[in-house]
Parts: structure tokens; C-alpha cells; sequence
């Protein structure tokens, strides 16, 4: 228990998630680099899509991505409700830009790669229209954000949201598919075999990774300036911020 | 029962004793609807089409705009923090008010539903398939409303932030209640909409009003 109040001691965590920054960084560029690379130009064309597949390597991991971000945040509520952990208020603060980031970037990804294939840009099918209320939860759990009060009432009724909203959105999902659905099956599937070659799979699974790690470097900048700005006034910033002064000045000087 | 006789009583004589505005929220939802045929062709066939959801567009609206009535106004004179100081359990209360709220508002608007319905030319089976959407889908409608408004209490300026946090909410009752009744006007069977709103009905009735309870403890703790 000790442990973990020293692991939830704003100060500790300031300092654990500015050590994971760069690794989350590098891994970030690394695998989206060969994801990149080995994606758009290695791996042969398709054979019913040619090279317009070749969107698929930005567009499905922003759509997984946009709803793992949602899993994420639902967890934190959880905790940020039950324990009581400010960490966990921030972390859900801070995904929800990044969360309706990767929903927008799933979005016009996929209107792009709807237009040489279906036609047309937006068609109300199954998945996008999912996808766009998605993002109208994040706007609207960002603007539960903003106001802020009483700021750890607000932060449990911002959770609470949240977590009704995980409730409702496989509900949604289901429902929006129920009512329509154009949309080519899933391409990839945990249980069952993914329909993709082997050689597409492997950048596929690489920029996964890759813009995850991003998603989460950014998410966590999100986390780190709002766990400064909370704890602005106590002792460690302070000493933070004027060795901090010194060093930009033995760096100017 | 006594505290359901007494909150349903206040909450009717609040409603009838301001009748304008009561009858204001009632013939919002049925003007809004009447405005639509005005916007096209107004052919039967074409207003059967679009009669189901307009119907249903229509609730979404209304149910914003009555939004205050729950817990706004009464949070604003003072009453819900009275509430929450009596020996009751707070989530009857809750459940109570929501209750009352059902029907003053809608019990009305179910009524007048198949009036309404008739006038699009939708058929007898139709209309009872849509009354049965109304039946299982404004309980819901008013569970997540009363959510949304317990959530916003303490936002000033809260009018936009309802809509957001509302809407998106709402997407699977007006799928289902809109698709039992094309299916049943396709010839198609409507069993299977109509089942996931009893769903809905009974996962929300477990949850929301918990959460309702929940938030308003938060609000004023």
C-alpha cells in the first residue's frame, strides 16, 4: 500500500512518466518507420484495391486505437471513482483530446479510402456513423472537462459520464449496425484468423503499435503538465522549476 | 407510496399551475412534427416514410427543452437540496420523480401519438408498434435525460453541454423504435428492435437511476 501511494505521489509519477517519454518515443518512431516504410512501398499492391489499400496502415489503427483510448479512460473513471485517484481523474482529462484525435484521424482516413473504392466520401454506414458519435462522446466528455468548479466533483461526474457511456457505446455500435452496414468485415480478429496476408499483416501490427506508443506519448505530456499545474505550489515544483531556471541559463550563457 | 402521493402531487401542481407552459412543451412536440410534411410533397407513401422518426426527432427535442424539470428548477429553489436532507432513501426519491415526471409528460404524448400517426397515414399496426416504441423507449428517454441534467447542475452555462452529452446517448432508442416500425410497414418482423428496447428498458431502469442517485450525492456533498 505504502508502495503505492509513493507510486501515486504526484512528484514520483511526474518524474516515472517523464523517464517513459523518450522510450515511448523511440519505440513510436521506430516501428512507424518500418511501418511506414514497409507498408507504402514494400508490400505488394492489392489485388482488388491496388495501392488505395495501402491507407488501411493509418486508418485501422486509429480506429482500434480510438476505441482502446475509450477502454483506457473507462478503467481510469473506474479508479479515479473508487479510489479516489487524482492521477486518474487527470489520466481521463487527458485522453479524451487525444481520443477524439485518433476518432477524427479514423474518421478522414476513412472518408479518403471510402471515395476510390465505394464512391463516395460519408456513407451512413454502420461503422462510421459509430465511430462519429464516438467522437461527439469525446467532444463531450472534453467539455465536461472545461468549467471546472469544484474540481474533483467535477472530475467524478465527468466520470460517471464516462463510464455510462462505456455501458451505452457497444450498444450503440450494435445498434448502428443493426440498422446499416456497408462496411468491409473486420480486417483484423484476436479469436479468430485475421483476413490479411502475412506480409501486409506485419507493418500492419507495427504502426498499431507505433501510433499507440505515439497516442500514449502524447496522452501522457497531457498527463505530466496537468499533474505540474496541480501541484504548482508545492514544494517540489517549485525546487523543480529553479534548478530548471539554472540549467536554461548555463545553457544561454 | 405516501412519498410517491406526495412528490407526484407537487410535481402535478407545479406543472398545472404554469399550464401554459405545460401545454407548450406538449404542442412543441406536435407543431415540430406538423412542420414536416409542410417541407415536401406531402404524398402518403412519402410521409409514412419519414413519419417514425420525425415522431421521434420530435421526443429527443421536446425532452431537451422539458430537461429543467427535472432537477434544475428544483435544484435551483433550493427543493432538491430539502430532498436530500429527508429520511427517505434518496434513490426512491429519485426513482419517484422520475416516475411522476413519465407521466405528466409522456403519458400525454402517448396518448396523442396514434392522432398524430393517423395523420401521416401510418396503418393500425403500425401505430400500435410505435406506441409500443414509445411505451419502452421514454422511460429510457427520461432515465438518461435525468442523468445528463444531474450531471450539469453546476455548469452556468449548461444549455450546449446537455445537448452533447444527451444526443449521442440517444442513438440506439431511436434506431431501434424507428426500425420496429419500417420493419412492421415493410412486412417484416419487428420482434427483434422492439426486444432490445425492453433491454435497454430494464439495464437502464437497473443502472441510471443508481447513477443518478450517485451524482446528485456528489453534487452536494
Amino acid at each position: 500500500m505504502k508502495f503505492f501511494k509513493h507510486l501515486l505521489s504526484p512528484k514520483y509519477s511526474y518524474e516515472l512518466i517523464g523517464k517513459l517519454m523518450p522510450w515511448l518515443g523511440w519505440i513510436a518512431a521506430f516501428t512507424m518507420l518500418y511501418g511506414l516504410v514497409d507498408g507504402l512501398f514494400i508490400v505488394p499492391p492489392d489485388y482488388q484495391q491496388g495501392d488505395g489499400f495501402r491507407i488501411i496502415y493509418i486508418h485501422v489503427p486509429c480506429a482500434f486505437l480510438s476505441l482502446m483510448i475509450y477502454a483506457v479512460m473507462a478503467i481510469a473513471a473506474l479508479l479515479g471513482l473508487v479510489w479516489r485517484i487524482k492521477l486518474a481523474d487527470f489520466a481521463v482529462i487527458a485522453g479524451a483530446p487525444v481520443g477524439a484525435m485518433a476518432t477524427l484521424i479514423a474518421l478522414v482516413t476513412g472518408s479518403l479510402w471510402g471515395k476510390p473504392m465505394w464512391g463516395t466520401w460519408w456513407v451512413w454506414d454502420a461503422r462510421l456513423t459509430s465511430e462519429l458519435i464516438l467522437l461527439f462522446i469525446y467532444i463531450a466528455i472534453m467539455g465536461l472537462s472545461t468549467g471546472l468548479a469544484n474540481q474533483s466533483q467535477q472530475s467524478r461526474l465527468r466520470n460517471i459520464f464516462v463510464l455510462v457511456g462505456s455501458l451505452n457505446l457497444p450498444i450503440i455500435h450494435y445498434s448502428v449496425y443493426w440498422w446499416n452496414t456497408l462496411h468491409q468485415g473486420s480486417t483484423l480478429s484476436v479469436t479468430g484468423p485475421s483476413h490479411i496476408a502475412l506480409v501486409m499483416l506485419r507493418p500492419l501490427l507495427a504502426m498499431i503499435i507505433g501510433l499507440g506508443c505515439l497516442f500514449a506519448l502524447i496522452g501522457l505530456m497531457r498527463l505530466r503538465n496537468l499533474i505540474l499545474w496541480e501541484s504548482r505550489k508545492s514544494q517540489w515544483v517549485r525546487l523543480w522549476v529553479a534548478t530548471n531556471k539554472n540549467n536554461n541559463k548555463k545553457e544561454v550563457l | 407510496m405516501k412519498l410517491f402521493k406526495a412528490l407526484f402531487w407537487r410535481d402535478c401542481q407545479l406543472c398545472f399551475r404554469q399550464s401554459g407552459d405545460y401545454l407548450l412543451a406538449l404542442s412543441f412536440w406536435f407543431l415540430f412534427v406538423c412542420f414536416f410534411p409542410l417541407t415536401n410533397i406531402a404524398s402518403p407513401q412519402l410521409l409514412q416514410s419519414f413519419a417514425p422518426g420525425i415522431i421521434w426527432l420530435g421526443l429527443l427535442l421536446t425532452q431537451l427543452l422539458n430537461l429543467s424539470k427535472l432537477f434544475r428548477d428544483d435544484y435551483q429553489d433550493g427543493v432538491l437540496a430539502e430532498l436530500l436532507q429527508s429520511p427517505h432513501e434518496l434513490f426512491l426519491i429519485v426513482l419517484f420523480k422520475l416516475i411522476s415526471f413519465w407521466i405528466i409528460f409522456y403519458l400525454p404524448i402517448f396518448l396523442l401519438a396514434p392522432v398524430l400517426a393517423s395523420m401521416f397515414h401510418l396503418s393500425v399496426h403500425a401505430i400500435f408498434i410505435l406506441e409500443a416504441g414509445i411505451l419502452l423507449g421514454s422511460p429510457i428517454l427520461t432515465l438518461f435525460s435525468a442523468f445528463v441534467s444531474s450531471l450539469t447542475l453546476t455548469i452556468r452555462n449548461n444549455n450546449l453541454i446537455i445537448n452533447l452529452l444527451f444526443l449521442p446517448l440517444t442513438v440506439p432508442i431511436l434506431i431501434f423504435s424507428t426500425s420496429a416500425v419500417n420493419r412492421v410497414m415493410l412486412g417484416l418482423s419487428y420482434a427483434a428492435p422492439i426486444a432490445w428496447l425492453g433491454v435497454m428498458l430494464l439495464l437502464s431502469l437497473a443502472i441510471m437511476p443508481l447513477a443518478i442517485t450517485y451524482t446528485l450525492k456528489t453534487i452536494f456533498e
